[in-house]
């Protein structure tokens, strides 16, 4: 179980580490009952701040993902889906797939490629 | 003194600054691949022409700095009959202070042609945790025997010996006080600091440092080389409370003696493995493993390849790029309070 992070992204690094812990999450890589490292290991070994993790940490514990276990690390538990609104979350799709599309496009990714590479992604999806 | 009796005596001056010789010219061969006299280089710039005339330089630069330093001491030894200690030990320092020119020199020079920094991280989560209980447990047996040593000598003040060894070289015991409460207690409690100072860097090499490589062979090799250092350690610890044992005990010169060989040779032996074993193990590492590029420091934060300063880094150790093992983050406070610890310990041990 890899987690990547770029330290030169405009994104802070706080929000991809929630956002690469959570995709491990939801594809089950990290089940659970699996351990996390804990905050001062990450963030020894990612080079940032204490803080930054335990930010990251306190964040996916707040949506039910992890328990913080203390200086022993963190803990994946299991989680219950929230009652989903989906007309809400569906804008919020939109909203955010638009970002990242002209985004990718605004960094010379082709409409071609990136039609191709979301339709692997639905078709992923679809498998599970 | 005929001419092989000189030769003999004169052979413990030479062949120490010889070593140091060697060391130093080994010592751009030691560091990560991805590493040239500290700065973050393409692993084939070593191998390119101006790579090539960098180290000759720096080769050079050591090479005569040693010839001189074998050349002062052998003629500061024969021109006063070994009384002239401050020339023989000041050429010790030569090829040591040349060194620290000449990489800092090397340094300059291989800046311009530093490779991009990666700025994408990968970090392995699952990795096996160090055995850090293990190590405390290891580390806590010599401190608690010197606490019960302070019980036993509190109970049994008549039949401790009448002088106390302070200090101790490869032939043994050398150095010796009165025994008197202050003296047993300096001794105990300088010991005990000393003890705690090894756990703490122990300590550091496992939770205040940053690995590496996380995963795959590198990561294995890294971990072999951390507990390495870390053996290191333990040894040193065992090493400073044995004479304080011997010494209030009445331990025999010949014990002395021998543990006084045995633990030096011990600690030579590893370190020489550590020494084959490149810096953070990285010489045992195939060069296609996909291990990062250098030891994710950024160069910036390096003072001429020797002294890092970098207050956005929370560890307070990372690995050296001048020599094997690990230097301080001088910009973290609890690299400073060990300075500060070190200094006090070497002054409350100077006389």
């Amino acid at each position: 179980m890899i987690l990547t992070i770029d330290l030169a992204s405009s994104t802070p690094v706080y929000r991809q580490i929630i956002d690469g812990l959570r995709v491990l999450f939801v594809n089950r890589r990290l089940a659970p009952g699996d351990a996390l490292p804990p905050v001062r290991r990450l963030a020894l070994d990612l080079g940032v701040h204490f803080n930054t993790v335990a930010q990251a940490y306190r964040a996916l514990a707040e949506e039910g993902w992890i328990q913080i276990a203390g200086r022993s690390g963190a803990r994946v538990i299991e989680r219950q889906a929230p009652d989903a609104h989906h007309a809400e979350l569906a804008a919020d799709l939109q909203r955010r797939l638009g970002e990242l599309i002209a985004e990718l496009r605004a960094r010379g990714y082709s409409p071609s490629r990136l039609a191709r590479d979301l339709r692997r992604a639905a078709q992923s999806l679809e498998e599970h | 003194m005929d001419t092989l009796s000189m030769e003999i005596a004169l052979l413990p001056l030479v062949w120490p600054l010889l070593l140091i010789g060697l060391f130093l010219l080994a010592v751009p061969d030691l560091m990560r691949p991805g590493l040239f006299f500290g700065v973050t280089v393409d692993p084939q710039f070593r191998q390119s022409q101006l790579g090539r005339g960098i180290r000759r330089r720096y080769s050079i630069a050591i090479g005569i700095a040693t010839v001189i330093a074998i050349a002062v001491a052998v003629t500061a030894a024969l021109a006063a009959a070994g009384a002239a200690w401050a020339p023989t030990q000041l050429s010790w320092a030569l090829p040591l202070l040349v060194a620290v020119g000449a990489f800092a020199w090397a340094n300059r020079a291989t800046r311009p042609h530093a490779a991009q920094r990666a700025s994408v991280v990968q970090v392995e989560l699952s990795m096996k945790p160090e055995p850090t209980a293990a190590v405390a447990v290891a580390f806590a047996v010599p401190i608690a025997s010197l606490a019960a040593l302070g019980a036993w000598v509190a109970h049994h003040w008549g039949d401790i010996p009448s002088r106390l060894a302070v200090h101790w070289s490869f032939v043994g015991l050398d150095r010796w006080v009165a025994t008197t409460p202050v003296s047993v207690a300096t001794l105990l409690v300088v010991d005990t600091v000393i003890c705690l100072l090894l756990a703490l860097l122990a300590w550091g090499v496992f939770h205040g440092s940053r690995r590496v490589a996380t995963s795959g062979e590198a990561a294995q090799q890294e971990r072999r080389f951390r507990m390495r250092i870390v053996i290191l350690l333990l040894i040193a610890a065992y090493w400073v409370v044995f004479p304080a044992w011997g010494s209030l005990l009445g331990f025999s010169a010949a014990a002395m003696r021998l543990w006084s060989f045995i633990w030096p040779m011990t600690m030579l032996a590893l370190l020489a493995r550590l020494l084959l074993a490149g810096q953070g193990g990285s010489r045992g590492v195939t060069p296609d493993s996909g291990a990062p590029l250098g030891d994710r420091a950024d160069d910036r934060y390096w003072v001429w390849g020797l002294i890092y300063f970098n207050r956005g880094d929370p560890a307070f150790l990372v690995e050296k790029r001048f020599g094997v093992g690990y230097t301080f983050n001088f910009a973290h406070p609890f690299a400073w309070a060990m300075l500060a610890v070190i200094a006090a310990i070497t002054l409350a041990t100077w006389h």
